[in-house]
């Protein structure tokens, strides 16, 4: 059975609570833009496949919006995710300016967007070290701290994803689990070797 | 060498790119409770994010090869036939006689485009000469002498919600679509925000966005204070 077409007010809707169709809103957004953001990076010294990761960081950065409350429904989502993506582009080609040229007029665009202003962007460097701290710190524990701290979820929402018979109980494993990530993250030997700077 | 917000550095220990003087500020900041308390919250954050990527990833990889395999009742030939020149004739009736015959997207489009006239002469509000030679190329259709004249305006100044709606129709002309929809601003409070969004809503058909265009026809066609109210009824009777 085909899902249900969503307007752009039942994205946002969606998106700003925990809703398990979550995903099918995201790929709404996804299939919205894909078109017009690979046009704009493969006229502009892209790959489709940096089109694709343009998009998927700009729907990164609006579903960001969302969840902080900050997200206010002005225009299409598509040309809000548009804009976000042609900021995040032209950081890209900054970046790599020795060999690509940037053009003029994005520069300014980028200066005057509010909307994209204090944007923080999915970093891929720190993606291991970050997958290694959570081997040691359990699924259940990623996934409670992910909802309460990046996906903005109230307790009962988390004790009702994780069956949990309370929310209660869903504060306290919170608890438990940013202990213990604490405890994880100062005992790797990386940090034990920042810190040593301090005693030595 | 100026000195890191706590984010920045909390960013470079992720990455693993501190020099040794970063290190040394990192360590001495890392006796800070606050800091502690960043730090524990921007790798929650970054396994939440790295998350939400794969999770786009998923859907990037299931846009491009969307699943064709479909389960399939086995029937014999003949009835299967049968069941297909039925369904033929059926959907040709259906076309031929019940379907009110609609228009695709780029259809619609060239049926109800014009470029926009040029009333900034007539008025005289442009106010820079880069930008009166941007509206004069674009009232002789030097479409792309115009876009080039606009792309200075914009590297010099924010560009006036004027100047913007006039370069999203230089570029609408010139056929750059998707570089035009930036360019009409639907919520500007400026005169032309009524054609901006006219104009918004014609691009987002002629870049095959067609629920979003029949939504805001919709907002246009249900005001009864709007110019184009009329022509946006006409237009959502030939999409649907």
């Amino acid at each position: 059975m085909g899902k249900k077409n969503l307007s752009d007010q039942e994205i946002v809707h969606l998106l700003s609570g925990h809703s398990k169709q979550e995903n099918h809103a995201l790929g709404q957004v996804y299939a919205r833009c894909i078109k017009s953001v690979s046009h704009m990076v493969l006229t502009n010294n892209g790959t489709s496949t940096d089109a694709e990761d343009v998009l998927q960081d700009a729907i990164i950065v609006f579903y960001e919006k969302i969840k902080s409350g900050q997200f206010k429904l002005r225009s299409a989502i598509s040309t809000y995710i548009y804009s976000v993506s042609r900021i995040i582009w032209l950081n890209k080609l900054k970046k790599n300016k020795a060999t690509i040229a940037v053009p003029e007029f994005w520069e300014d665009a980028s200066a005057t967007t509010n909307e994209t202003e204090n944007m923080e962007f999915y970093n891929p460097d720190s993606e291991a070290f970050i997958e290694q701290l959570f081997l040691n710190v359990g699924e259940d524990c990623k996934r409670v701290m992910i909802m309460s701290l990046y996906q903005r979820a109230t307790m009962e929402e988390i004790a009702h994803a994780m069956e949990y018979k309370n929310d209660q109980i869903a504060r306290n494993k919170k608890t438990r689990c940013l202990k213990r990530l604490r405890k994880v993250v100062r005992e790797t030997p990386y940090y034990q070797s920042i810190i040593q700077n301090l005693l030595s | 060498m100026s000195r890191l917000s706590d984010v920045e550095l909390i960013e470079r220990f992720m990455a693993n790119t501190l020099s040794e003087e970063e290190r040394a500020i990192f360590a001495d900041r890392e006796q800070d409770e606050s800091f502690k308390a960043l730090l524990d919250e921007a790798i929650v954050k970054a396994a939440g994010r790295s998350a939400l990527k794969q999770q786009l990833k998923q859907i990037s990889a299931d846009y491009e090869a969307p699943a064709v395999t479909t389960k399939r009742r086995s029937i014999g030939p003949l009835k299967g036939l049968l069941v297909a020149a039925s369904v033929a004739i059926l959907g040709l009736l259906a076309v031929q006689f019940f379907l009110p015959k609609s228009l695709s997207s780029d259809s619609a489009f060239q049926t109800y485009y014009k470029p926009y006239p040029d009333i900034t002469t007539q008025r005289g509000s442009v106010d820079s000469t880069l930008a009166r030679t941007a509206m004069e190329r674009y009232s002789k259709a030097d479409y792309v002498g115009s876009i080039q004249a606009f792309e200075e305006v914009a590297s010099l100044n924010k560009l006036s919600p004027l100047d913007s709606f006039y370069y999203g129709q230089a570029l609408l002309a010139n056929q750059q679509t998707n570089e035009a929809l930036p360019f009409f601003d639907t919520t500007t409070k400026h005169l032309l925000r009524e054609e901006a969004t006219w104009y918004f809503m014609l691009t987002l058909l002629k870049t095959g966005q067609k629920e979003e265009a029949i939504s805001l026809a919709q907002q246009i066609a249900d005001d009864p204070s709007l110019e184009r109210q009329q022509e946006a009824a006409a237009l959502l009777k030939k999409l649907k």
